[in-house]
């Protein structure tokens, strides 16, 4: 049996090749990413606290940064917060803004706020 | 920021072909510390090892990363200094194999070291003290890797900073002779430097200063990764640029970059990505808490592996599970290993009994990690149990069958990927 070759080193800028998965530069950007999450600390947010219920599904929210958690904003108020695997937005919101809907909410076996979050363009 | 040497081995990285991703051929060792240095625009110097082979390539492939001064220092005999890396990602043991390692010789030069600040020495095969009678006044940083004690007494000498992880030989070996207690760890290298920086994997990362006696923290930041080759050179490289000026916004810096080196294998996202966080004002970045999960903390979550753990089906996926849990310091709890297997023929009083041991392990854990290896009864109900008590479900689907939304929902996160089940198990347990 023959031997396969594995080509030349490509990860850097410049690279001329045509196979997208080698070179210096991904066109994927993980800031310009929707994505859709659940949200975290709901019950002891400042929204539930201060309205004791949920916000509807389909209400408009924002996503901001509260000098320690990335935060859902529903009209100036927290409604909770997100993953911090999704802390790596502070640095994306240098440049970006990013809004979207609540897109399901539960109150039983626990209260619970899905998004879909997409950067505004 | 300190103009830096980095020292110590240049390596082919090849990362083998699985089934979801193509092989990936890097170069590695300090190149991984470099590209770091590269992405927030500092200058430094290599003084690298390798084959002859490869010198060509390297004085090209600089180029690229703002051509710093390269010198030298030693060429690698017998072996052409190339890693197989059996698993990018840091699940378990990551199964490096360092071709001809036992061969390895090297032909050191007469050197001399670059103008710099501070050298920072990743140790391989290669004789240090070859590299060390070649340094004047300059402070000697040293990552140990796969160094032991009786190398690092030998050498005699006092770094300034000295890095290790929870993979290292030294860490390794006294966890098998110690129960482990940060400040008594450390003080073992009391005279060997005046700073030890212990890199917890996803568990974040601790400082001793034996200047201030004072222990320093900072959280990992954690998110889904490509690979974790390399990522702990990229935090050394940063931490000692000193780029802050001051410890603690150092270590959250570097552990930042940490992050974004494991989130891609493109020199040049990567850099952006580290842009954006030097645009970022630090205070926010040091604010922003990730994960801190210390090892000494992770053996008393006991986790609860429910999947069909039975003589007759292959349960390689749940064995390569439980090493990786095992490899970070959790308990993994595999029912029916420990309270064995029922048999058909069981009598109801057997069945009954093997109900209750199973149900009496699940009460001893605080996570649940179903492996679907098919839709296997037990596995199921046990998922439907934890859910309903409201434990942490996470759920290990390899050939994506879950669909059922009774399942799905009832689950964290459900993914192919075990290493999103080890990233959310560090994050869930960290928060118990």
């Amino acid at each position: 049996m023959g031997s396969t070759g594995s080509g030349n080193f490509t990860d850097y800028q410049g690279y001329s090749g045509n196979n997208p998965k080698q070179g210096g530069e991904s066109k994927e950007n993980e800031c310009g990413k929707a994505f859709r999450t659940e949200l975290e600390d709901v019950d002891t947010s400042e929204y539930y606290n201060s309205n004791g219920q949920l916000p509807d599904i389909n209400t408009v929210i924002i996503i901001g940064f509260n000098g320690s958690r990335i935060v859902c904003i529903v009209d100036g108020q927290e409604i909770g917060n997100l993953p911090t695997r999704y802390n790596y937005l502070r640095k994306c919101m240098n440049e970006f803004n990013y809004s979207g809907i609540v897109s399901n909410t539960t109150l039983s076996p626990i209260n619970s706020i899905t998004i879909n979050v997409s950067p505004d363009a | 920021m300190l103009n830096i040497c980095l020292v110590g081995d240049i390596i082919v990285d090849v990362t083998l072909k699985n089934k979801s991703e193509d092989l990936k051929m890097r170069l590695g060792g300090i190149v991984h510390s470099a590209r770091a240095l590269w992405a927030i625009s500092s200058s430094y110097s290599i003084g690298y090892i390798s084959p002859n082979y490869l010198d060509t390539r390297i004085f090209d492939f600089f180029i690229y990363l703002d051509n710093p001064p390269l010198v030298k220092v030693a060429e690698t005999l017998n072996a052409p200094n190339l890693i197989l890396i059996e698993e990018a990602r840091e699940v378990g043991s990551q199964g490096y194999e360092l071709i001809l390692r036992e061969e390895i010789k090297h032909r050191f030069f007469d050197f001399k070291f670059p103008i710099c600040a501070s050298i920072l020495i990743t140790s391989g095969q290669f004789e240090i003290p070859s590299i060390l009678e070649k340094v004047d006044d300059t402070p000697v940083s040293l990552e140990l890797a796969n160094m032991n004690i009786k190398s690092l007494t030998d050498l005699n000498y006092k770094f300034k900073n000295i890095y290790i992880s929870t993979s290292s030989e030294i860490f390794q070996t006294y966890i098998k002779n110690n129960e482990f207690d940060f400040k008594c760890f450390a003080l073992q290298f009391k005279e060997f430097c005046d700073i030890l920086i212990f890199k917890e994997n996803r568990g974040g990362t601790r400082l001793y200063s034996f200047l201030e006696n004072k222990t320093y923290q900072v959280s990992s930041q954690t998110k889904p990764i490509q690979h974790s080759v390399g990522v702990g050179d990229v935090f050394n490289a940063i931490f000692e640029s000193d780029i802050f000026n001051d410890i603690q916004k150092n270590l959250v810096f570097a552990s930042y970059t940490a992050m974004e080196y494991a989130s891609t294998t493109y020199p040049q996202n990567f850099k952006q990505s580290v842009e954006q966080l030097l645009n970022t004002p630090i205070k926010d970045l040091v604010n922003l808490k990730g994960t801190i999960l210390n090892w000494e903390h992770r053996s008393s979550i006991h986790i609860y592996i429910a999947a069909p753990d039975f003589d007759f089906v292959d349960t390689n996926l749940i064995d390569t599970l439980e090493n990786s849990l095992v490899y970070h310091n959790f308990t993994p709890r595999r029912p029916v290993k420990e309270n064995g297997q029922m048999k058909e023929s069981d009598s109801p009083q057997q069945k009954q009994q093997f109900y209750y041991n199973d149900i009496k392990i699940l009460n001893e854990c605080s996570i649940v990690i179903g492996v679907l290896l098919y839709n296997d009864p037990g596995t199921l109900v046990e998922i439907g149990i934890a859910s309903e008590r409201q434990m942490p479900v996470l759920l290990y689907d390899p050939y994506n069958i879950a669909k059922n939304c009774m399942l799905t929902h009832s689950c964290n996160i459900v993914t192919t990927n075990m290493d999103e089940i080890l990233s959310e198990v560090f994050i869930i347990s960290s928060k118990l």
